[in-house]
Formats: C-alpha cells, sequence, structure tokens
C-alpha cells in the first residue's frame, strides 16, 4: 500500500492527530528507527548490548529530539487543522454562492427584505447614535455644565447670568477647569449696502479651554487679545471660511469689516465645530472683555458654561457654589433680592437635546421590529427551501454528515445573504438618514453628523449577523430533524409537514400579526392626533396670511423709534397696496418663538406672574389676524409714546387676576416681578388694560393649556429694546402679497436685508410641534406600512407552502366530491388561525405599550377603541386575501393530476 | 563498523540531501539516512539528531509528504515522499549549491592576486 493511498484514507476517515497523537506517532517513528540501526549493527556482527550502546551513541540525546520534532509536529497540526477549517467554509461558502444564484428569485427577496430591515434600522440607529448617545461635539462633554440662576420656588430660574455674577462665579468657584462667559453677536460683513449679515459668539478666555476644541487653522485667542484697548481680532467659522473667504488658506491675518469695525483673522474653526446654535458655529467668534459699564448691566444675558474639574461630584459643586453665593450675597449685599436662590448647573447636553430625542427610541424599536418581521418571512422562506431538500439531507445524513455539518450548511447561507444584504443596506441607510434629515428640516442632527462611523459600521455588522444566525437556526433545526427511514423510503414528496414544523410556521405568522398589529395601532394613533391637530381652531385666521420676517437690523438704527418708523413706512406702503386686506407689524409671529416677561399689578407687590408672552404689535395687527376683542378696543395710532401707556391681555389672564370682573382699566407693571415696585430709574411703565382678546393657540397647534399673554403697542416699548421686526398681511392673492412685501421693506431700506418671507401655512408647516409630529408620523406609517406588507407576504407564504404539500389530499377531497368552497374555507381556517391568536396578543399588547406614545398623541386617548377596532378589522382584511389567494388556486387543483402526482 | 568519517556536513545542506534522497522515492527516516551514507561511501555521516527534526520541518513546509506504511519485512515504518513542491525546491536549492560549488571552486582554483 503507497503512502499516498494512506493519506487519502486518512482524508475520509478524518483521523484526528491530537495531542496525544502527536506524542505517539514521533515516539513509533524514532523507535522504529533505533530498532533498526540496532538490528543493521547485529547483522554486522555486534552484539546486542554493544549494538544498543552505539546506537545510542549515534542517535544522541533522544529525549531533545523527541520534544523538538514533537513542537514541529504539533505546530504543523495547528495550522492544518486552521486551514482545513478555513476551506471548508470556504467550500461552504463557494457551494451556498452557487446555490443562491441558480435561483435568483429566491436570493433576490431574501436580499430585499433583510435590506430593507437592515438598513431601516442602521439608519435610526445612526439617528439615535448622533442625537442622543452622542450629542456633543467636544472631548469628555458630559463634564460641560451650563450655568443658570434660580429664583427658588415658583420665580423659576434663568438659563443665563449678568456680566457680574459672571465674573465673581469665574474668580470665586474653585470647581472648574474653566468657565465661559458668551454672547451672540450678529453684524454686517463687509460694505454695508451689499454686504452679507452674519451671525456668531463672543466669547471670554476660557473659551477653548472649557470646549477643548482648537482651530483647525491658525490659533486660539491670546491673553492680551481680552485686555483692554488690544486690536480687534476674530476666528472664524468653517462655513464662513469657504462661503466668505473662499476657503482661502492664507486667510490667516486677512482683515474684515464687521460693521465697519476691522477684524483680524486669527484661526479657523474645524468643520466639526459645532454650537448649540448651529448659526452662531459657522460664523465668527471674537474675544469678550466686560467693561465697568458692563458689570453694571444686571440683565441675566449670558450663556456661560463651564467644565467640571476631573473628579468633581454633583454634591461637591453643589455645596462650593453654595459657599460662593454666601460669599456673593455678602460682597453685594444690594443686588441680592429675597427670592434669590443662587447658581445652579444645567447638563450642556441639554441646550443640544433635539425636539425629536423622546420619538427616536420608539421609531426605533419600530424598526427592530421590522426587521424581525422581515427576518421571520427569511426564515420561513429558507425553512420550506430546507425542507424541500429534506431528501438531500437525509442522503447526506446516511452517509455520514453529522446534523452540525448540515445545519451549518444552512447557517452559511443565511450568512451569505446576510451580509449581502448588509453591504448594500449600508448605502440604502446613508440615502435613509438624509431623508431622515430632510424630512425633519434640521432639527433632527447638525450636518456634520451626517457621515457614518465606526459605531454605525459595528452596529451593522451585529446585527446583520446576528439577524442572519437566527434566521440559519431557525430555518435549519427543523428541516434537520430527519427521520431518516421515512424520508428515504417516502419519496421527494414528502408528504404533510411534520406537527412540530407546522407548529414552528404557524408561531412565525402568529408573531408577524402581533408585531403588526402593534405597529399599525401606534401608526392609527399618531395619524389621529395629526388629524385632530390639523382640524384645531387656533384662534386667529391662517389662510391668506403672508409674513416677512427681518434677520437682521443693520447699524444706524440704534433706537426702537427709528425701526418704528421703518415699519410705519412700510405698513403705510402695504396699506395702500391693491389687494392687501389688512396689515400690522409685531415683534413676533404666533408658532414662532417670541418674548418672555413677568409682571406685578400696580399697587400689590405680591400679585406678580411670571413666564407670560409678550407680544408688541402696531395697530392693525390684530384685525389682519382677524382677532376679536372681547372687551375694550383695539391699539390705533393714538397709542404713541407721548400717550398713556395701555397693554391688551389674554383672557385667561384677565380670568387670573379679576375673575368675573372688568379688567378694563386695571393697570399692571410689565417686567417688574414682586418688590421692585417704586424704584426709579427706567423701565416699562405702569400699563392700563384697554382691552382683552380670546385665548388662541398661538404657541404650537397641539398647546394644551392658553398661554397667559400681554400685548403692547409698538410705539410704547422701552427704549432700548432688540426689535426685529415682522410684517403680517391678509390678501386674496397671497402670490402678489409676498412679493409687495418684499417690495415694501426693500423700499423702505434698502440696507434691511432680504427679509424671509413665509405664508402662515408655510409657518405652520415648519413650527417644532408640527415637525415633531409629522416626522413621527411619516416613519410609524412606514414602518407599519411596511410590517403589514411583510406579514401578508408571510401569510401567503405559509398557507400557499401548505397547500402545495396537500396537493395530493385536496384532489382526493376533490375527487371524492367536496366542493370548491369547502376547500377554500378548510384552508382559510387554517391560514387564520395563527393570524387571530396573533392579532390577540397584539392587541393586548398594543393596549400596555401605547401609553408609551401618549406624549406623542393630541386629542386621542391611548386606547382609542376607533383606532384599535380600524386597524384590527385592517389587518384582518389584508390577512384573509392573502390566505384566500392561494387557498382558492388550490380549488383548481385538477383531481386527475394531484392523483397522479404520486 | 567502519571508521567515523571525519567529514561534517556543512549547514544547511541536510535539506538538500534529504529532498534529493527522496527524489528517488519515498523512504523511511532510516532508509534515507542508510542511502545517503551508501551512497557517499560513509563518506558522509548525517548526524542522527538533526535528521528527524529536518524531516519533519520539510513536512511542515509542504515540501515532504509523511504517511504510515510497511517495510519490506512488514514493520511499521513512517514513510516520505516528495510533493510537487519539494520537487520545485529541489529544483532551486541544486542551481543554488551549482552556484555556490561554482564560485567556492573558482575562489580556490585561483593563482594569486591581480592587479
Amino acid at each position: 500500500m503507497s503512502a499516498g493511498e494512506w493519506r487519502g484514507l486518512r482524508r475520509v476517515f478524518r483521523i484526528p492527530l491530537g495531542w496525544m497523537g502527536v506524542k505517539a506517532d514521533v515516539d513509533a517513528e524514532l523507535n522504529f528507527h533505533i530498532e533498526g540501526r540496532i538490528e543493521e549493527l547485529m547483522a554486522r556482527g555486534m552484539a546486542r548490548d554493544e549494538a544498543e550502546a552505539e546506537t545510542r551513541r549515534l542517535f544522541g540525546d533522544y529525549a531533545r529530539i523527541e520534544s523538538e520534532v514533537e513542537r514541529i509536529d504539533r505546530g504543523m497540526t495547528r495550522r492544518r487543522t486552521l486551514a482545513e477549517r478555513a476551506e471548508a467554509l470556504l467550500a461552504d461558502v463557494r457551494y451556498a454562492g452557487r446555490t443562491l444564484a441558480r435561483q435568483p428569485v429566491f436570493a433576490g427577496v431574501v436580499i430585499l427584505t433583510l435590506t430593507l430591515g437592515i438598513g431601516a434600522t442602521t439608519a435610526i440607529f445612526h439617528v439615535v447614535d448622533r442625537v442622543v448617545l452622542h450629542p456633543l461635539p467636544y472631548p469628555d462633554p458630559q463634564r460641560i455644565v451650563y450655568m443658570g440662576w434660580s429664583w427658588g420656588g415658583k420665580g423659576g430660574y434663568a438659563g443665563a447670568l449678568s456680566p457680574r455674577k459672571f465674573m465673581f462665579f469665574h474668580d470665586q468657584s474653585r470647581i472648574f477647569d474653566g468657565l465661559v462667559a458668551s454672547r451672540g453677536i450678529s453684524g454686517t460683513l463687509g460694505e454695508t449696502s451689499s454686504g452679507a449679515s452674519v451671525r456668531g459668539l463672543r466669547v471670554t478666555e476660557d473659551f477653548f479651554r472649557v470646549l477643548k476644541v482648537q482651530p483647525a487653522r491658525g490659533r486660539a485667542f491670546i491673553r492680551e487679545e481680552f485686555a483692554p484697548g488690544a486690536p480687534t481680532v476674530a476666528i472664524i467659522g468653517n462655513a464662513l471660511w469657504t462661503t466668505h473667504f473662499g476657503g482661502d488658506p492664507n486667510v490667516i491675518g486677512r482683515v474684515f469689516r464687521l460693521d465697519d469695525r476691522p477684524y483680524t483673522i486669527v484661526g479657523v474653526m474645524p468643520e466639526s465645530f459645532e454650537l448649540a446654535e448651529e448659526t452662531e458655529s459657522s460664523g465668527l467668534i471674537v474675544p469678550l472683555r466686560f467693561t465697568e459699564d458692563d458689570l453694571a448691566d444686571t440683565g441675566n444675558n449670558y450663556l456661560v458654561i463651564g467644565r467640571l474639574r476631573n473628579g468633581v461630584t454633583e454634591p461637591q459643586a453643589k455645596q462650593d457654589l453654595e459657599l460662593a453665593f454666601a460669599r456673593y450675597r455678602a460682597a453685594f449685599p444690594d443686588l441680592v433680592k429675597k427670592d434669590d436662590f443662587g447658581p445652579v448647573l444645567f447638563t450642556y447636553r441639554s441646550l443640544f437635546v433635539s425636539g425629536l430625542e423622546p420619538v427616536l427610541w420608539i421609531l426605533f424599536a419600530a424598526t427592530l421590529f421590522v426587521l424581525l418581521l422581515g427576518c421571520a418571512n427569511v426564515a420561513n422562506l429558507l425553512l420550506a427551501r430546507a425542507l424541500s431538500r429534506q431528501r438531500e439531507f437525509a442522503v447526506r445524513t446516511a452517509l455520514g454528515a453529522g446534523r452540525g455539518r448540515i445545519v451549518r450548511q444552512v447557517v452559511v447561507e443565511a450568512l451569505l445573504l446576510g451580509v449581502v444584504s448588509a453591504v448594500i443596506a449600508s448605502g440604502v441607510s446613508l440615502a435613509g438618514v438624509r431623508a431622515l434629515t430632510a424630512l425633519a428640516h434640521g432639527s433632527l442632527m447638525r450636518s456634520t453628523q451626517l457621515a457614518v462611523d465606526q459605531r454605525t459600521l459595528w452596529f451593522t455588522t451585529l446585527i446583520a449577523v446576528a439577524a442572519s444566525i437566527g434566521i440559519g437556526l431557525a430555518a435549519a433545526i427543523p428541516a434537520t430533524r430527519i427521520d431518516l427511514a421515512r424520508n428515504l423510503t417516502e419519496g421527494a414528496r414528502g408528504g404533510s409537514p411534520s406537527r412540530r414544523q407546522r407548529g414552528l410556521r404557524n408561531a412565525l405568522v402568529a408573531t408577524e400579526s402581533a408585531i403588526a398589529m402593534l405597529l399599525l395601532a401606534g401608526a392609527g394613533l399618531l395619524i389621529a392626533s395629526f388629524a385632530k391637530m390639523r382640524a384645531v381652531d387656533p384662534g386667529f385666521v391662517r389662510d391668506g396670511i403672508v409674513t416677512a420676517r427681518v434677520a437682521h437690523v443693520p447699524a444706524g438704527y440704534d433706537s426702537v423709534s427709528a425701526i418704528i418708523e421703518f415699519e410705519r413706512r412700510v405698513l403705510e406702503r402695504l396699506r395702500a397696496t391693491p389687494g392687501i386686506a389688512s396689515a400690522g407689524a409685531t415683534s413676533s409671529l404666533p408658532l414662532v418663538r417670541g418674548w418672555n416677561t413677568v409682571m406685578t399689578l400696580d399697587g400689590n407687590i405680591d400679585a406678580s406672574e411670571g413666564g407670560l408672552e409678550w407680544r408688541a404689535v402696531s395697530s392693525g395687527y390684530l384685525r389682519t389676524f382677524g382677532i376679536q376683542l372681547l372687551r375694550g378696543r383695539d391699539f390705533n395710532d393714538a397709542d404713541s409714546r407721548s400717550a398713556p401707556a395701555v397693554v391688551i391681555v389674554s383672557k385667561s389672564f384677565a380670568d387670573r387676576w379679576w375673575p368675573g370682573e372688568n379688567p378694563i382699566g386695571r393697570r399692571i407693571w410689565i417686567g417688574r416681578f414682586r418688590g421692585t415696585q417704586g424704584r426709579a430709574g427706567p423701565g416699562d411703565p405702569v400699563r392700563e388694560i384697554v382691552g382683552v382678546v380670546p385665548d388662541m393657540k398661538d404657541m404650537a397647534l397641539d398647546q394644551l393649556r392658553p398661554r397667559h399673554t400681554v400685548w403692547v403697542p409698538q410705539a410704547q416699548m422701552q427704549s432700548d429694546f432688540a426689535l426685529l421686526p415682522a410684517f403680517a398681511v391678509r390678501a386674496t392673492d397671497t402670490r402678489a402679497a409676498a412679493s409687495a412685501l418684499r417690495n415694501a421693506i426693500t423700499d423702505a431700506d434698502a440696507s434691511m436685508g432680504v427679509p424671509d418671507i413665509s405664508t402662515m401655512s408655510d409657518i405652520l408647516v415648519s413650527s417644532a410641534s408640527y415637525q415633531q409630529r409629522w416626522f413621527t408620523l411619516v416613519l410609524m406609517s412606514l414602518f407599519a406600512a411596511v410590517a403589514l406588507g411583510l406579514t401578508s407576504v408571510g401569510i401567503y407564504g405559509v398557507v400557499s407552502y401548505s397547500v402545495a404539500r396537500r396537493v395530493h389530499e385536496i384532489g382526493v377531497r376533490m375527487a371524492l366530491g367536496a366542493r370548491p368552497s369547502t376547500v377554500v374555507g378548510l384552508v382559510v381556517r387554517q391560514g387564520m388561525g395563527p393570524v387571530v391568536l396573533g392579532l390577540a396578543v397584539g392587541f393586548v399588547a398594543a393596549l400596555a405599550l401605547s401609553r408609551l406614545l401618549t406624549k406623542m398623541l393630541f386629542g386621542v386617548s391611548p386606547h382609542d377603541p376607533r383606532t384599535f377596532v380600524v386597524v384590527a378589522v385592517v389587518l384582518m382584511a389584508v390577512a384573509l386575501l392573502a390566505s384566500y389567494l392561494p387557498a382558492r388556486r388550490a380549488t383548481r387543483v385538477d383531481p386527475l393530476t394531484a392523483l397522479r402526482a404520486e | 563498523m567502519p571508521a567515523a568519517p571525519d567529514l561534517d556536513l556543512i549547514r544547511g545542506t541536510l535539506d538538500l540531501l534529504l529532498l534529493k534522497t527522496l527524489s528517488w522515492g519515498p523512504m523511511h527516516g532510516l532508509a534515507a539516512l542508510q542511502w545517503i551514507e551508501r551512497t557517499t561511501n560513509q563518506k558522509l555521516q548525517v548526524e542522527e539528531g538533526a535528521l528527524y527534526p529536518a524531516l519533519h520541518r520539510l513536512e511542515d513546509k509542504g515540501w515532504l509528504d509523511a504517511e504510515w506504511g510497511h517495510t519490506d519485512r512488514g514493520r511499521k515504518a513512517k514513510f516520505y515522499r516528495l510533493t510537487p513542491a519539494g520537487r520545485r525546491q529541489l529544483a532551486t536549492e541544486l542551481s543554488k549549491w551549482a552556484h555556490y560549488t561554482e564560485a567556492v571552486g573558482l575562489i580556490i582554483a585561483a593563482k594569486g592576486v591581480r592587479t
């Protein structure tokens, strides 16, 4: 027998060369050598003991040689086993590839299903990861906090500090690595008449230390640049650098003018740099130093951000601030009022929180469900396929292939499909993320968060592998419970599937139905809420309203009266325009973020209220929005600066302070909160209430409680108010009105810049609450629709399969005279069994889980019976159709053919 | 027993000798050793301690195949056989050896230094 044959046999029987095997092998080989030598020497006439001694001499150190040879063999065995396994796996992959290539439709359907599931899950994960898990683009973000000021109890708190407070805590508290105050700036770049308006931030010295970011080009500010009289310098954002400076690599040292003041560029921020306010980070950063005048300003207008020292705990931080506040109270007794509670810290992260954050987890769960559905369908397909290959498996098992070997083959097939899907899904998900961002109108993520990173790739890989292995095992394990004798004798037809296999398919259908019910119920509730919100009467006219907002007031308008004069010219022009029924100006439009204020009743120090909505409007504004006065009068041109100060209030505000009484003629002091009455100095005068208007939904259509609102005539505003004027007109032809608005503003002052023109419907659609609802609704409905589709395909598949396996039986029934309707009924009843079970489970689960949606619902109970019934009926109807179609096909079976198919 | 020849094997040539020996056909370790001794008229003695590590290393490199078989006298022995890769390796080693001996021969035959 030649060595080659031996080798072949060992391959066939896979003789393992284990650890013990190696040792025995080497010993046998060396002993053969020694025996041979001894015999050789004895044949030449040596005595046995002499021959043995000579052999030992010749051979040398037996133990050393033995161990060296063993070491070589063990390494060789290990490497060969690995290589063989890799080879076997590769062979499996090649075999799977060939099998799938022969069934392109099957492979295509599976890949499409998995791509959908993996792609959707990955896209939502990407968003969750950026928005919820890693929202801050700074190192060690959890140590960054911002400091606000609390008035304890009902007084609420401010999210910003005055310069004096900032300086004090900057110098006194020991818990920070750095503390920075910042305030936005805006200005016109370059030539005043043609320049673009930019926004940016003025920051104190610790800015770069707190955020731990550095300019990508040039350098950060140096200490001298914060000194009085230092030359003005600026660091520009990446966006400004590319748009305005054309990405000039030699931009450092260039001088530009902002509102006619020269700035030297010393740095450019990296593209990834982001602030909570995106427009600020894209603009410019300039040094901020507080002058004596600034320190006298008691307004809490500066955002204060700090980086906590390593190891500082929350209680330590609190204690440190309390001590510092005690010193502050001692140092500035005049500035501290009795309600002052001192500084409080908030996570900086909370400034970055997207309004969509709460819905993201729910959407993520929804995509996981969709993926699960897809996996169930694919497992079902693979199972059907594996069952039809049972004879092949049986033959292989009979030839000695272990069950594990066959399971591995099926799992490898699933993995191959999963990997191909994951690769496609990665591309699809990126498009999905872009679509999501577009759908959310930029309120979801910043553009720098769009890129795929390692975390997303890991997630995709993980989920694809987990799904594939799950699918492979779910299909392979039942399919390989092979009854050898039965399968080999019964022939390829295989008879009806075993009870256990049918049980698994039914479980899959039931699970799918339950998940579909859950997702459909969620989507249904959101749709009902959205419809309810759309139907809300906000209390003001929306149709035919066109608005214009001025983004930036150029230098030169240093007083409110100058702006009001500008407004007067615009309004005059608008009112003379044919087609415009009414026009007005305001400090803030409905459904747009406005101004807060506080007030105290005249003559009663303790009767104060905070958190009031404050709107300064021109005459004609209320009329434009069709707001009727419940009592009193509207503002008119007589309400000038020199006339008695007046105010119009909302009904709920009047009801709170003067229940059942006539508020007209009462007096309130806006901008004053307790104990400040009688203090001399500038500020808002005591105002007399001249009118009452109804409560409106002018914060958001789905606002639950009316917001107490005060309306003041624009002419009577404090003189230093930073008014950005907005206009509204009511017209029949909104397009003409839009151009009339644009022209009126440009003609009144060409340097005012291009206003933002939008209809009231545009404003509604882009309002945060509308956006959030729409975003959630679209995605939930999409996922629910996909779930419904996958489930019906699943039901269809299972019923079709069972019909195909029972062709013979159905043929017999028909031959014996069963009517088609009886056969259809039989098949449909069997198909619907697991569906009904799944629906019931899904119904209960939806009732339990819909409470998670409560925050996103509006005017609809989480257990809204109408939604639940409609959803259940829809699902039932789709399931009936999905099982009726294959059932009907069963009745077309020609009994003769069926019987002959033996 | 002849006197032990005083010719040490030049380092690195054992692989070449084994490959060449096995090119005549499968052999077990002892047979290969004896063949070398016989062919060189006992002038060359392979150190037995180096023989088996060398054979196993060559097997690990894929130049030899090793399988258990039976000797003419019915004993179980491990036979080594040259693989196609081993045959290629032998050709490489042979040409390397030819170059080496040629160069060494030139140096030895040289008569003084020409200037």
